[in-house]
């Protein structure tokens, strides 16, 4: 598909400036591929149209008939017992929790029939006020994972469980002695009681607790200033000056939802709106949103935190001389000292309204200087609550290992987690297990641990399993199963009991029994479980005294110790900073082919992770993205594809972890790089002086951003806040000239959604809510290649301005409903209509898959099936459909509804009430999820609706006016707000 | 020079001419009535089960209203079938030892679920909501005829999408009081209908959706 020379204006700067890609602004080939990339319209095996067709050409005649035959008979198969409560047909929604990191998230769980089919936020629960983010929502596909291990096995062979809980009692012996458990940490209160009862019986067994992620750093530094091990708790809502020094609070950090929320809410506050300065090395969703992005080196952000601490001490009484005197002295920090000085006049500006927070991971050092800074402003807008969690410090891998070399684990039972895969590759984990005796793997998979085990037990998920655990803020979150164990899996409390030698006790007994044990009572205890939460167990907020003696003597050490030393880096090695992405996590989520088909917020890589570095080093290194370097730390060498991004530091290379798995029978089998083969237990998040090495080969990546090219128009628009609103704006007062006529006069409802891009973070939680609501498939890494990818609503991302520190902004984008659509009038089979309230509808069974509505479509919203994604479903599968929406099969095209599904039930709800239609309030999938509620939906006839007062934003504006298709759904300008001052 | 083809040829390629095009307009006019007529829908064809439940006896003899046992077409968009347990909560204790229940008692002791065979069946790309039609005035003989005469049920209306459309078009014909929904005897003049239907339709805002989505998801 090759096109003449490139318009003018592409790469030149006119317009708006912004650009999808590095390759678009270069004026390269991403235009002129049009909308699909060569080859889009072939078919894998390379059989080109003209000879399909010729030999279709009798079967297409005849297809026609298939209407007339009558499906087979059906049958109809009720309950014997029918529960009670339940009405099939009708869906039952339960409170429930997921756990992450040892930390609870609120959910609710829509069940149909028996089986959980959607995840939704729990509006009781104060950590997610009824959104959630990327994780939760895909856990349902997790739950129906056929990669899932559902037998038990003991040297290969299948045994009951009766055999391995006399294998477990056996192992335990009379006290334990010999029996290593290695777990996840935890915040469950039973599972503390559970211990405490296991250490008494078996008083020789110890714990390790594995984690990826310790959160030692931020206890040592408060231990030092505040005298007790506290973990921090900024709450963005009201701030008005934050600082950032690296971390990604909105998106991956603990706690997201809560946060995006709070920062959302401090973004609209019309007196005082936020204004936020984040300094990181590697671009994430916090630093794109923010006013002021300052690209740091991680290694500099102690120094930088310092120099910020030095000009705010000044006017702090009570700060003793030896901590100026340790601050005087400090190298010149790796940013203009004007910017350094506008930033700390902003922060003692807002005094208790800054904060400053720092990346959960930070070293001890930054962190101190964190808490340092936030006393030193006197911020309210953080406290102080002392950990919540069993283990989580940091990572007993390291004493276990070293335990098993000195041949004292006779017995070692890993429950969770997967250290064979997760540990720092300079632990060689494999051979210490072999140590062991006796290797007991409790997992929900059949993946490295369990390769490396005699017994396999299959794990319960959250989602079958009776328990509790607390929030991020302490607050008790209960945990039911919404289906019963569908792989046999069984549950850690099961296991311990098994090891104690108990009898077996449901988990439902097991967990009243605990709160019995706790003073609750029946009625409370139902309470409690159907609310999900017990209100107001949040753990209190300490906000103690810092220590400025002791903050003094800290600086001063790591003064001393070089911490803020600014030299560079040797020439020709750089920083590589290890993260857990946004989509599988530390790698547990691997298996889950929605999330690795999501696009990466910021990279928009799919099926894969590479090598981020900055275009500056690019063109040093003379490399394009999806060439492979060799990066070597010095112990170990690794090959992985190079992809440029633009907002990365010169100085860092940034590769996620969790992918390369090696044994994997799910959808992480041969993804990606194993990037913890880098990783060293005393380096674990920035391993410095990496040299890298260009080769010759090519990885095509599976990214989602140079598809679908929009030319250059105003599409996101973001204009700051002391800046009049862009003309684009202005322009759309006047609906251009159409051949088509007016719609008449409108009845209610009109459904119609706005999206605010000053809320949006991009962290794609509506992206994998709509998946998990609209039964979208997912159709693999070479078919992302060929654009071929099925999400209806997609998160586009633009940048502005140079290509070593752009702005970005994110655009969820999906069928704007235009009332003068035009892609209906160009359908030969009426298959896509606009209904009369306001909908452009999409009649699956009508199309012939023309895709002549896809071609006309301005947004380019409209996906096709070009193959059966769902024919290799199983019975396991389809448990995870939503049957409100049809399953689409091959030649179909299909597009986002506005959740017409929901729309209808309300509908009908309305209706039965005696009501006029709409009148029930009606949520979109999309909607619902956002955890910074960026999506607003209703009834635009209805001035009271929050939709209808978006609308009237003076902000308000539709994408590419100018094409006369009148969209429904409208954007926000983004309002930046930047420092008057800053050059 | 002599004409190639006898003009007999003539009378042949006109005769041909009129019989295919009469085909074209004829053979598409049949197969659209074949697809209506019940070879195709399957109209009024008992259906067999496996255990013979009479709706005469337990409607007509017993007295049994229709949401005694499918009680999801009020709540729900699916009316179902009856869970063992209702079955078994009279027959547990009336006719105990009957043969004719031997499948009933079976289910029970085994808890095995009966397997009914569907009468009346849509689409799957159909969503119809059952609590929106019996809440809102649409009798259950509307669609599923006199059951309550049927030894053994079978499809009483076409069930296409244009007999569907008939009744969303003009939904006054079809429309009656809520407390006559399961009622049997309800057979009103065509007059009295349709005084009443109009009634309904003012009173209740009856606007059945004719949209594609309405129904198409």
């Amino acid at each position: 598909m090759q096109s003449g020379p490139p318009p003018a204006g592409v790469g030149s700067g006119t317009g708006t400036g912004a650009w999808r890609s590095l390759a678009e602004r270069n004026g390269l080939a991403a235009w002129q591929r049009g909308e699909f990339a060569p080859g889009a319209d072939m078919a894998p095996d390379a059989l080109t149209r003209r000879a399909f067709l010729s030999r279709a050409a009798a079967s297409l005649a005849l297809a026609g008939l298939s209407g007339c035959i009558a499906k087979p008979a059906q049958q109809i198969v009720p309950y014997v017992r029918q529960p009670p409560e339940l009405v099939p047909g009708v869906a039952q929604f339960y409170a429930s929790s997921l756990v992450r990191d040892g930390y609870a998230s609120g959910i609710l769980v829509e069940t149909h029939e028996g089986r959980p089919t959607k995840i939704e936020g729990n509006p009781d629960h104060p950590a997610s006020l009824g959104s959630s983010g990327v994780l939760e929502q895909a856990a349902i596909l997790d739950l129906y994972d056929p990669a899932r291990d559902g037998s038990i096995r003991s040297a290969a062979q299948p045994v009951s469980w009766r055999e391995a809980r006399q294998a477990l009692a056996q192992a335990a012996g009379g006290d334990g002695a010999g029996l290593h458990l290695l777990l996840e940490p935890s915040s469950s209160p039973s599972l503390a009681l559970h211990l405490a009862e296991v250490r008494e019986r078996l008083p020789r067994a110890v714990v390790h607790w594995h984690t990826t992620a310790g959160h030692g750093a931020e206890l040592d530094a408060t231990q030092r200033l505040m005298n007790q091990p506290l973990l921090a708790h900024p709450d963005l809502t009201h701030v008005q000056v934050g600082v950032a020094l690296g971390g990604d609070p909105l998106a991956t950090d603990r706690d997201s939802v809560r946060q995006a929320r709070a920062w959302a809410h401090s973004r609209r506050d019309a007196l005082h709106p936020s204004r936020w300065y984040v300094l990181e090395a590697s671009p994430s969703c916090t630093g794109f949103s923010a006013d002021h992005r300052i690209i740091v080196d991680d290694r500099f952000l102690p120094l930088v935190a310092a120099a910020l601490l030095a000009k705010l001490i000044a006017s702090v009484p009570g700060v003793p001389a030896e901590l100026h005197q340790a601050l005087a002295h400090l190298p010149p920090a790796p940013i203009p000292a004007a910017h350094l000085e506008l930033i700390a006049d902003d922060l003692r500006r807002a005094g208790p309204h800054a904060l400053v927070t720092v990346g959960a991971h930070a070293p001890m050092a930054l962190q101190a200087l964190a808490v340092a800074l936030n006393a030193a402003l006197g911020s309210e807008q953080i406290g102080y609550r002392p950990s919540v969690l069993l283990g989580g410090e940091r990572d007993g891998l390291p004493e276990l290992v070293r335990l098993l070399h000195a041949g004292a684990v006779k017995q070692l039972v890993v429950v969770g987690a997967n250290p064979l895969f997760t540990s720092p590759g300079d632990l060689d984990t494999a051979v210490a297990f072999r140590a062991a005796g006796q290797r007991f793997r409790v997992g929900l998979r059949a993946d490295e641990t369990a390769a490396a085990c005699d017994w396999f037990i299959p794990l319960a998920h959250d989602l079958e399993s009776w328990g509790d655990a607390r929030s991020v803020d302490g607050t008790i979150t209960w945990q039911q199963p919404t289906i019963d164990p569908l792989f046999a899996g069984r549950t850690l409390a099961e296991i311990l009991d098994a090891l104690m030698a108990r009898d077996e006790r449901p988990g439902h007994l097991l967990l009243r029994e605990r709160w019995r044990s706790r003073g609750m009572g029946d009625a409370e205890y139902r309470a409690a479980i159907q609310r999900g939460c017990l209100v107001g167990s949040a753990t209190p907020l300490l906000r103690p005294a810092v220590d400025w003696r002791e903050a003094a003597q800290l600086v001063r050490e790591l003064s001393e110790g070089g911490t803020f030393a600014a030299a560079p880096a040797a020439t020709g090695s750089w920083d590589l900073s290890l993260y857990r992405d946004g989509k599988i996590h530390d790698g547990r989520y691997g298996d889950n082919p929605w999330l690795q088909e999501l696009p990466d917020a910021i990279t928009k890589l799919t099926w894969d992770n590479a090598l981020l570095i900055a275009p500056a080093l690019a063109d040093t290194l003379g490399v394009r993205t999806g060439q492979l370097v060799a990066v070597d730390s010095g112990a170990t060498t690794l090959r992985v594809p190079v992809l440029v991004q633009p907002g990365q530091s010169p100085g860092t290379v940034s590769l996620a972890l969790g992918y390369g798995r090696r044994v994997s029978r799910g959808a992480a089998h041969e993804v990606g790089v194993d990037a913890y083969a880098l990783r060293t237990s005393a380096q674990p998040w920035l391993v410095r002086g990496v040299r890298l090495t260009v080769l010759a080969e090519h990885r095509d990546l599976a990214l989602t951003q140079e598809h679908w090219a929009m030319e250059e128009r105003p599409v996101a628009l973001s204009v700051a806040r002391d800046q009049p609103l862009p003309p684009a704006i202005a322009d759309q007062a006047h609906a251009p000239l159409s051949l088509r006529p007016d719609q008449g006069p409108l009845s209610s409802p009109q459904w119609g959604m706005v999206v605010d891009l000053g809320s949006c973070t991009g962290c794609n939680a509506c992206v994998t809510a709509c998946q998990a609501e609209n039964n979208i498939p997912v159709v693999g890494r070479e078919e992302v290649l060929r654009s071929r990818e099925m999400h209806w609503l997609r998160v586009d991302r633009y940048y502005r301005g140079s290509c070593a520190a752009p702005e970005a902004i994110s655009q969820p984008m999906m069928c704007q409903h235009c009332e003068k659509a035009p892609c209906e009038y160009v359908c030969p089979t009426y298959a896509t209509t606009h209904s009369p309230d306001g909908l452009n509808e999409m009649t699956y069974n009508r199309c012939v898959g023309t895709r002549f509505c896809s071609n006309n479509c301005p947004y380019k919203v409209r996906r096709f099936n070009w193959f059966n994604y769902h024919q290799s479903s199983t019975p396991l599968t389809r448990m995870a459909m939503n049957p409100d929406v049809t399953v689409r099969a091959r030649g179909v095209m299909e597009k986002c509804t506005y959740c017409v599904q929901r729309i209808r039930a309300g509908d009908i709800s309305s209706r039965i009430a005696g009501q006029a239609p709409g009148t029930q309030p009606v949520v979109t999938a999309c909607q619902q999820a956002c955890p910074s509620q960026a999506i607003v939906f209703g009834n635009i006839l209805d001035a009271s609706s929050a939709v209808a007062r978006a609308r009237a934003s003076p902000r308000a504006y539709a994408v590419l006016a100018d094409s006369g298709a009148q969209p429904r759904t409208r954007y926000l300008a983004r309002i930046t707000n930047p420092n008057p001052a800053w050059a | 020079m002599a004409p190639l083809f006898p003009r007999w040829t003539d009378s042949i390629l006109r005769a041909v001419l009129i019989l295919v095009g009469l085909l074209v307009v004829l053979l598409p006019c049949l197969a659209m009535a074949l697809v209506r007529s019940p070879y195709i829908t399957h109209q009024h064809e008992p259906i067999e089960q496996p255990i013979a439940f009479d709706h005469r006896h337990h409607v007509l003899d017993d007295g049994i209203d229709c949401r005694f046992c499918h009680g999801g077409a009020y709540r729900s968009a699916s009316a179902g079938v009856p869970a063992t347990a209702v079955c078994m909560g009279c027959h547990a204790q009336i006719w105990p030892d009957s043969p004719a229940l031997a499948g009933v008692r079976e289910s029970w002791r085994t808890n095995t679920p009966i397997v009914w065979n569907r009468v009346t069946t849509l689409p799957d790309f159909v969503y119809f909501d059952h609590h929106a039609h019996v809440n809102r005035g649409v009798g259950c003989s509307e669609c599923h005829g006199q059951v309550e005469h049927m030894a053994r049920v079978e499809k009483a209306m076409p069930m296409t999408m244009d007999w569907c459309l008939g009744c969303h078009r003009q939904p006054a014909q079809h429309l009656r009081p809520a407390d006559r929904i399961t009622d049997g005897s309800w057979h009103p003049s065509a007059e009295s209908q349709r005084v009443l239907g109009a009634m309904l339709v003012a009173t209740m805002h009856i606007s059945p959706p004719t949209t594609c989505s309405g129904c198409h998801r």
